[in-house]
């Protein structure tokens, strides 16, 4: 369960003050697929970046699993973004020098998970996502768009966070591969309980998802939510 | 993330390998020079250990070119006996004795243009009178307190025995030059001051000013030469070279500056070790220098890969890894490249160590050796027939002051000459430990240039490389 409360991102550039995200307040029920929309410049991967700690907002709270991550301390913080928090990324962001399989391992190898464990789960998690054993030892430049943010997404999967945050997944790919990985994601949210946070421009890929919010100008509002889940603060 | 970092090596193969070149020379430099370094090192401490620690009382004045004042005595030795710190007195008393009916022995030394220049120039009417005269030389008769002065390396007795120092026995060690000028040898006797003195041994002494004049007890001599009592100087052996200072000020004080003169070797000694001190410094800023030169190159090339890297560097933070591991995996991948560099600057210090440390020396110190040379000049002052040429006698204390200082003058001068020879001997001492310092350097190189990258890492936003997109 997370609780946005009342948060406020203001940037100072120069003189004059960006209000990048205005008394934003929602929250998302555990397992919940999540779906925001705006248009760009609206603060959307501000809000992303605040839900992954990778900001602090200038005002409010954010309560994941009844912890205030805006009040944690730095070293707190690492080991959230670290278990708690799975990231996809509209250009993947994979490491270009390791192989498909080493990207995945990365974030366990981080958590200090035992080598033999690790490598088996990255391996369990590729092939779920659909990257067959050749292919995990590719290095990303070979392999296409979509078979690195599905790589990308086993990456994010890895110390079994309790929210992932995709910030425009499907931007790069064409609408078949993009809706391929949606319902990937939709999938996952759904067999481990995982909560998902999905930035888009597609008005398509939010069908998919069980609540949706727009930002207009930081403003956040409730769009629409699928009748017999999710609730609206 | 060590192991990521080792193989970030291979992601620019060119441009590690030319790091690592660059490295290997800097760390080579670095090398060569410590280790040049720690062999001059040595060499001084070496060299002010072995002569470091003497110092020298001659009678006041005594040093200058005219020379005068009294001679020391032996109350004042006594007075200065039981300090602290002083090992060994060494007194020395000097006789010049013209050979004639009282002494009859001749001198090795022949007047020659210069003695009879000199002759002429003393006494104009005499020489005008007997052109053909070539007056005689006289010759320096050394007493000795104990055997220190006519014993060490490079002097040898080429027969006989050593005398009992503390004794008044009428014996004398000759030096070979007057041996064999008066067909002498151990045992036989010759008159002196009227007294009949037994060679106990024929000694080389190395220079030929000594082995052209004798040695006997200090006591005989006092009495024979009519000087009881009196000393010509002493060399004064302190227990150690940090004491030489305070034991010449107590010196200084017991006696009074005014009556004595005071030396000690470690002027010599200094001056003469001055090129090793400045070739120490110069090894020593050469070492600091290529170290710094390594620490910029790991500084630039470093900025340069943060730069590069600052989205992975995003990334990484973002899935949750710590500044301290990103570093780690810097920081290894630098340490990486200077340890190979550093394994290539081994071998560049094993080679050239030795080399670079004997141009440095030969180039560094040839100049003040020779301008030292001068300064002491054994050759210019030790032979010059001094005063006592003149036919009508004089002497006395202004003789043997002005010898007296010639004598020490070609005691240190010899002494600063044996230090310059053994420049030559100087050679880096290569062991394992070099594998150490090359480790070492590597170390410091890494992180010296590591600070601030790290600092770099650290500043790295992950949300604005994250918005970035
Ligand atoms: N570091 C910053 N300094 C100043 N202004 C900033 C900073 N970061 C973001 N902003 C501003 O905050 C606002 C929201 O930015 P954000 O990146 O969240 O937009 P977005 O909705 O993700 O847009 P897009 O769809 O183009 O990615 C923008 O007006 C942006 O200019
Ligand atoms: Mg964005």
């Amino acid at each position: 369960m997370i609780k946005v409360d009342n948060i406020t991102k203001k940037f100072k550039s120069g003189d004059n003050t960006v209000i990048a995200l205005d008394s934003v307040s929602f929250s998302i029920n555990k397992g919940d697929f999540a779906s925001i929309i705006g248009k760009s410049g609206s603060g959307k991967t501000t809000l992303l970046a605040l839900l992954g700690a990778l900001e602090k907002p200038t005002e409010g709270s954010i309560i994941v699993n009844d912890e205030d991550i805006t009040k944690m301390p730095e070293s707190k913080l690492i080991k959230y973004r670290r278990e708690k928090i799975g990231f996809v990324f509209q250009q993947y962001n994979l490491i270009p020098n390791l192989t498909a399989l080493e990207n995945v391992i990365l974030p366990m190898e981080f958590a200090g998970v035992k080598t033999q464990d690790r490598i088996k789960r990255a391996k369990d998690l590729l092939n779920k996502v659909g990257i067959d054993s050749t292919k995990q030892k590719r290095k990303p430049s070979r392999l296409s768009g979509g078979e690195q943010q599905r790589v990308s997404i086993a990456r994010a999967l890895g110390n079994k966070p309790s929210l992932i945050l995709a910030d425009e997944p499907t931007g790069n790919l064409d609408s078949t591969t993009g809706k391929n990985i949606i319902t990937l994601l939709d999938k996952l949210s759904k067999s481990d309980n995982t909560t998902i946070i999905i930035v888009t421009h597609d008005l398509n890929m939010t069908k998919y998802t069980d609540i949706t919010f727009k930002i207009t100008d930081g403003k956040l509002r409730l769009d629409k939510k699928k009748p017999d889940i999710g609730i609206l603060s | 993330m060590i192991l990521h970092g080792v193989k970030n090596v291979t992601r620019n193969i060119t441009r590690s390998i030319s790091i690592i070149l660059i490295l290997s020379v800097s760390i080579g430099l670095a090398l060569i020079m410590l280790l040049s370094y720690r062999a001059i090192n040595e060499k001084i401490s070496n060299i002010k250990s072995s002569i470091g620690n003497t110092i020298t009382i001659n009678p006041a004045g005594s040093q200058g070119f005219e020379g005068g004042g009294n001679p020391i005595t032996e109350t004042q030795i006594n007075e200065i006996k039981n300090l602290p710190n002083i090992v060994q007195i060494t007194e020395t008393l000097l006789a010049t004795i013209t050979p004639g009916s009282e002494n009859n022995l001749t001198s090795p030394i022949k007047a020659g243009k210069l003695g009879k220049r000199f002759a002429s120039f003393q006494n104009q009417s005499f020489y005008n009178n007997n052109p053909n005269f070539s007056p005689s030389v006289p010759i320096v008769v050394t007493g000795i307190s104990n055997t220190s002065i006519i014993t060490g390396e490079g002097i040898s007795l080429t027969s006989g025995n050593l005398f009992n120092p503390s004794s008044n026995d009428n014996v004398a060690i000759i030096g070979k030059n007057l041996a064999s000028n008066n067909n002498l040898t151990t045992g036989d006797t010759f008159t002196l001051y009227n007294t009949k003195i037994t060679v106990s041994g024929v000694i080389n002494m190395g220079t030929r000013f000594a082995n052209d004049g004798m040695y006997m007890p200090i006591l005989t001599l006092q009495n024979l030469s009519g000087q009881q009592n009196d000393i010509s100087a002493a060399t004064i052996t302190v227990n150690s070279i940090t004491n030489v200072n305070s034991v010449i000020s107590q010196i200084n004080s017991k006696l009074g500056s005014n009556n004595v003169d005071i030396t000690s070797s470690q002027t010599t000694v200094s001056n003469a070790i001055a090129p090793l001190e400045s070739i120490k410094n110069i090894s020593l800023y050469s070492l600091i220098g290529s170290l710094i030169a390594g620490s910029v190159i790991i500084l630039l090339i470093m900025i340069m890969t943060v730069r590069e890297r600052k989205k992975e560097i995003g990334v990484l933070k973002a899935i949750g890894a710590s500044n301290f591991l990103i570093t780690i995996e810097f920081v290894s991948e630098s340490l990486t490249l200077t340890i190979i560099g550093a394994i290539l600057g081994i071998f560049i210090g094993i080679l050239l160590a030795n080399p670079v440390l004997s141009t440095l020396v030969n180039t560094s110190a040839s100049t003040p050796i020779q301008s030292s040379f001068q300064g002491t000049g054994v050759s210019t002052r030790g032979i010059n027939p001094g005063g006592p040429l003149i036919p009508s006698g004089g002497g006395g204390v202004f003789n043997i002051g002005r010898r007296a200082s010639r004598f020490i003058s070609s005691i240190t001068g010899a002494g600063e000459q044996k230090i310059l020879s053994t420049f030559k001997d100087i050679h880096a001492i290569i062991n394992l430990n070099i594998l150490l310092y090359g480790i070492l350097s590597a170390l410091i190189i890494t992180m010296l240039g590591s600070v601030i990258p790290v600092l770099l890492i650290s500043k790295v936003s992950p949300a604005e490389i994250i918005r970035g997109e």
